[in-house]
């Protein structure tokens, strides 16, 4: 097996690793077959994405609060006038930028977007969400469609696709 | 083997990549607490009372019950906590949070020593990163822009 710290081949079953000497008998366990296959070769539209609820990025955070609220989604997306996709807002910037700091009804979401992130295409495998989510942390990932339509994955989307 | 038959028996224990919680007592103000979770960016804390767990307060609560309801500053968490969370014990597995995960449509699930001090808060984002460790090829060798060209020869 490959140790995960330095890299380096070792034997099956070895306790160290031959190279750095990290401990590497509890990776020994690591997934195989079935559950590579599902990552390496499932898609995004395997996550069964959520229809987004998309705004424009002048309507205002108590808009979208309400909207989060009646679907009981934690994010919503932003889109351009003609669809494209601007950002996302989530629960996580309600509460890092807005709580207790700005007036929800006069805040626009162009201020409290996040528009840096990436959106994953429909036909992406599985293992990029596994490796947005686990690496950078996202909780919430806009999905593009080949229609253009826009759709959101979660962490509990995927984690219910690994587990199932 | 796959992922059911290893992670998913993992005691909760053993697994030291959890989260440490925030621990707020139900006197703390809804202020206070706000910005100690924005600080850390933390979507959650832990409320208790005399040290034991009495209730969880999260971004959803703030999201669903606080945010558009003007709630002042001054408010005890006590008041706008989910009272009687489900707690889970160190010797409870992975698996077992997973499924009340589902089950319950909760993210957030405190996890408790034998004494019943607060000692980890069991998150989605941690399971994802701990299964994330038993497929280490396939998560991170990932490049950093998907679907990535280089425009140059390597080494021109």
């Amino acid at each position: 097996m490959r140790c995960p710290d330095c890299g380096s081949e070792n034997l099956a079953g070895a306790e160290d690793c031959v190279s750095c000497s990290a401990p590497i008998a509890s990776y020994a366990a690591q997934a195989t077959g079935k559950d590579q296959k599902r990552i390496l070769e499932g898609t995004i539209r395997d996550l069964k994405p959520h229809d987004a609820i998309a705004l424009y990025p002048s309507r205002t955070v108590t808009e979208a609060v309400e909207l989060m609220r009646t679907h009981k989604i934690g994010c919503v997306v932003v889109a351009e006038k003609g669809g494209s996709l601007a950002g996302i807002f989530t629960e996580r910037d309600l509460l890092r930028k807005v709580a207790g700091r700005l007036d929800p009804s006069k805040t626009r979401l162009a201020a409290v977007m996040r528009a840096d992130i990436e959106p994953l295409h429909e036909g992406d495998t599985v293992a990029f969400a596994f490796h947005n989510m686990a690496v950078h942390d996202y909780r919430h990932i806009p999905v593009e469609f080949d229609d253009g339509s826009l759709a959101v994955i979660t962490s509990r989307d995927l984690l219910r696709y690994l587990c199932k | 083997m796959s992922i059911k038959t290893v992670a998913l028996k993992e005691k909760l224990g053993h697994i030291d990549s959890l989260v440490i919680p925030i621990v707020v007592d139900e006197s703390a103000t809804y202020k206070e607490v706000v910005s100690k979770m924005a600080a850390q960016d933390r979507g959650s804390v832990i409320v208790t009372r005399k040290g034991a767990v009495v209730g969880i307060w999260t971004e959803r609560d703030l999201l669903f019950k606080c945010v558009l309801e003007k709630v002042k500053a001054s408010t005890p968490i006590g008041e706008l906590m989910t009272p009687k969370p489900i707690i889970l014990r160190e010797d409870d597995t992975l698996g077992k949070a997973i499924e009340v995960m589902h089950e319950k449509g909760v993210r957030n699930l405190p996890l408790v020593d034998a004494k019943g001090k607060p000692k980890a808060i069991v998150t989605v984002g941690r399971v994802i990163r701990y299964l994330a460790d038993h497929f280490p090829a396939e998560v991170v060798n990932l490049p950093p822009v998907l679907n990535q060209v280089t425009s140059d020869p390597e080494g021109a």
